[in-house]
């Protein structure tokens, strides 16, 4: 479910879809540094269209994206009703939901555009710098295993849940009490299923030669084409813009 | 000097003895069936051969005693199918999977491609390559499996209740696959499993039984022995079956494994 | 209790799993589901205890009707009459002792609830496992004891239809054998209407009555158990392999035009080769 709502990859062609993953993630980085540099509202609206251009090239519908937005539309709500009662200034209001929209809209082009596993080995490179500091290898290896094996538990727990209901107890019929007691019942399942599960994971892992510590020789061939630089260079200049405005204004 | 040479193994889960001085030979270049009844410890015996459990007597592969030095060069000769295919999956691409192991193993990128190529075009399995293979079927899933372990070249594959939960038509196809990759490529084989159909399509078996080996021979010999087979619990195949029983009123002379063989054989 | 397909179809968000079942299963015998993996042999016994309800067309369970969007009020009532055994043991464990195990379909459904200790007694007893089983983990005990202990708790709230989803997995010999006098045991004296899906034709043959064939979400043929199975060239279209009995049978027959018979058991078989051979 969460799976395919928010990080739903859409496998077809476009320019975006080219784009080196490392490229594209150290964009988004830029883009988030922009967008919470500034304190102007044009500006802001200038990164929309830039965000509206990108998902233009990114080939997929703009109801989607747009669809999804709404999706979040009672957070946005939530944050109108409080600050006006906090009495913020109406322009801030406005700023911040053109930034929160702005963000939302950059992260699902990163998501739609580029799979999982791409972020993962883009992050992966990414932070490599800081290997002598953090568990990097570690940290991505979590994110990978997790964004793997969220739908295979949330089937996990479907089939427990239907085992319950086959013996009397099914969630979707109960009263409140009674889902309470069937989330209780399928703690202990999930539990030792999901370590059973880990645990042949990590056998697996560990046959196949992975280590924490070594580095790989990657198959996946790190193209950077004049496009990349294009769109990268975009975002550079975007942020120098940026900090330009807030020096000025 | 036999591959495998197991000798004294002693392993003990929750204060219960699985092993109490087993021992064990694989020649190289065999296909051998390792069967016994749930329980037996079969599913511990083959992590004890890749090292993933600590162990009490020696066990050498390939001259090497297993031990914190040699481990990773001994894990290196053996390639290992579980059981459950979807904890085996490590990438959302068919392509993610098969080049893990060599990606780990640092191969320089032109002999990745290279190994590649070839498992691809060995196993046919071209169109299968952009899949997630959380989406294939149980059968194709552990075909996957078995390209990504023998991408690496190990001389030793151990499968480890690998077809277990694999359908019939599909499982056959697996185990001509098998039977062509031992043949052509010459690697030794350990097939672990509690089904004795499996055991018609390899040369040996191994039976274990009361934490230990009870008989190690040519699978025309274990199969026909009715009387040991039930003492273990176990039932000969439908063909060895079938021949024992002819056999008693001279239809046959031997165990004929194949349908075809023995209808020959009986109608002259 | 007889269940009744009527045009049923089922379909996944846009995906059809089935399409256009319309069968019946009659009661008090023992009806086998085959067909690859995939084909909706699980799909189809879940619209069986309503734990699926159909997209289109009716299930007919005894006296229940099982429609589109219909929310039916005493659902539990359907699965107290309907047992489901899983097909993996540990998806169905949710205590920490097995007669508390076993004893959770009793309180449950409210059956017999005074005569619980005895009633779990009677069904460990039934699947073959004394009483020094009771303080036990499930989790703890081996593949085919797990098997069992799934089974008796199904047996204790003594349902008119089981449903065994793939009970064979992993079971070694003796387990099997166990598995199938039970089954038997179940048909025979306790009239239940027994439905097992399975790959595993060998095992069904030796055990059930007549047989339904999934393809894709259809069901390609069934009938009666020799008619089904001895048509092996066309079970294997559809990914099913003939039990070896009845193999060899036809193999007999197509080789040398020996028609020797369609046997269940081996014995059986030999007895008819000596007679054609001699």
């Amino acid at each position: 479910m969460l799976n395919n709502i928010v990080f739903k990859y859409f496998p077809i062609q476009s320019y975006i879809h080219m784009l080196n993953p490392i490229i594209k993630v150290i964009s988004i980085f830029l883009f988030i540094i922009s967008i919470f540099i500034s304190n102007n509202i044009f500006v802001n609206l200038l990164f929309t269209c830039l965000v509206l251009l990108i998902i233009f090239l990114s080939n997929i519908s703009f109801k989607l994206y747009f669809k999804a937005v709404w999706k979040m539309k009672y957070f946005i709500l939530m944050y109108i009703v409080i600050s006006f009662i906090c009495r913020v200034d109406i322009r801030e209001i406005i700023l911040i939901i053109i930034r929160f929209i702005n963000l939302i809209l950059y992260s699902f082009i990163l998501t739609y555009t580029t799979k999982s596993s791409d972020i993962t080995y883009a992050l992966e490179r990414i932070f490599g710098i800081f290997k002598c500091i953090l568990p990097v290898k570690a940290i991505c290896l979590i994110i990978t295993l997790a964004l793997q094996f969220i739908p295979i538990l949330l089937e996990q727990t479907n089939k427990i849940m239907k085992s319950l209901a086959s013996r009397g107890m099914d969630y979707k019929t109960a009263k409140l009490n009674e889902k309470w007691r069937i989330l209780k019942a399928i703690i202990i399942p999930m539990f030792t299923l999901s370590f059973k599960r880990a645990d042949e994971v990590a056998d697996a892992y560990e046959v196949r030669y992975y280590s924490l510590k070594e580095d790989i020789v990657p198959f996946r061939e790190s193209k950077v084409m004049l496009f990349d630089y294009f769109y990268l260079g975009i975002h550079i200049v975007l942020l120098i813009l940026t900090i330009v405005e807030v020096i000025i204004l | 000097m036999a591959l495998i040479e197991i000798k004294d193994l002693v392993f003990k889960y929750n204060d219960k003895y699985v092993y109490n001085g087993l021992d064990l030979n694989i020649e190289s270049g065999s296909f051998t069936t390792i069967i016994g009844r749930n329980g037996t410890g079969k599913s511990t015996l083959t992590r004890l051969l890749v090292g993933l459990l600590p162990s009490r007597g020696s066990i050498v592969i390939d001259g090497l005693e297993m031990n914190s030095e040699n481990l990773n060069t001994i894990r290196r000769k053996i390639g290992i199918v579980f059981e459950n295919p979807d904890n085996q999956f490590i990438s959302e691409t068919v392509i993610g999977d098969l080049v893990f192991g060599m990606e780990n193993l640092r191969y320089p990128r032109y002999l990745q491609e290279e190994k590649l190529q070839e498992i691809v075009s060995y196993f046919e399995i071209e169109d299968l390559l952009n899949k997630d293979p959380h989406h294939l079927s149980g059968g194709e899933k552990q075909l996957i499996a078995l390209a990504s372990v023998l991408i690496t070249d190990p001389e030793i594959l151990i499968l480890d209740e690998a077809f277990t939960m694999i359908d019939g038509v599909m499982k056959k196809r697996l185990y001509s696959l098998l039977k062509k990759i031992h043949r052509q490529k010459k690697i030794t084989i350990i097939n672990v499993t509690h089904d004795i159909e499996d055991a018609n399509y390899g040369d040996d078996i191994v039976l274990i039984s009361d934490k230990r080996v009870l008989k190690h021979e040519k699978k025309e010999v274990i199969l026909s022995d009715e009387k040991l087979l039930k003492k273990v619990g176990f039932e000969p195949s439908f063909m060895a079956d079938l021949s024992i029983k002819l056999k008693y009123y001279n239809l046959v002379d031997r165990i004929i494994f194949d349908m075809n063989e023995m209808v020959k054989t009986l109608w002259k | 209790m007889e269940i009744k397909f009527n045009h049923v179809s089922f379909s996944y968000g846009s995906k059809e799993v089935l399409s256009d079942i319309d069968i019946v299963i009659p009661k008090s015998k023992i009806t086998g589901i085959v067909g690859k993996s995939g084909s909706g042999k699980t799909t189809l016994i879940q619209l069986i205890n309503g734990l699926l309800l159909p997209t289109s067309g009716s299930v007919e369970v005894g006296s229940f009707v099982l429609e589109p969007n219909k929310k039916i009020n005493n659902i539990n009532a359907l699965r107290f009459d309907v047992g489901m055994v899983f097909q993996f043991p540990e998806e169905q464990f949710f205590h920490t002792t097995v007669s508390k195990e076993i004893g959770f379909g009793l309180e449950q459904f409210n059956y017999k609830r005074d005569k619980k200790d005895e009633r779990i007694r009677e069904a460990l007893k039934m699947v073959g496992l004394n009483d020094s089983y009771l303080e036990r983990d499930p989790f703890s005990l081996s593949n085919g004891e797990k098997r069992k202990i799934a089974i008796a708790s199904i047996l204790i709230f003594n349902p008119k239809v089981i449903i065994f989803d793939e009970p064979t997995i992993g079971l070694d010999f003796e387990s099997k054998k166990s598995f199938i006098r039970l089954v038997k045991l179940l048909k025979k004296r306790y009239n239940k209407t027994i439905i097992i899906s399975s790959h595993d034709t060998d095992f069904l043959h030796s055990l059930v009555d007549n047989v339904i064939v999934l393809n894709k979400g259809k069901v390609v043929f069934s009938g009666d158990k020799y008619e089904v199975f001895k048509q092996e060239k066309r079970l294997r279209k559809y990914g099913v392999l003939a039990p070896k009995l009845i193999s060899f049978s036809n193999k007999v027959l197509e080789k040398k035009k020996i028609k020797i018979g369609y046997r269940d058991e081996i014995n059986d078989l030999i007895k008819d080769i000596y007679r054609y051979v001699k």
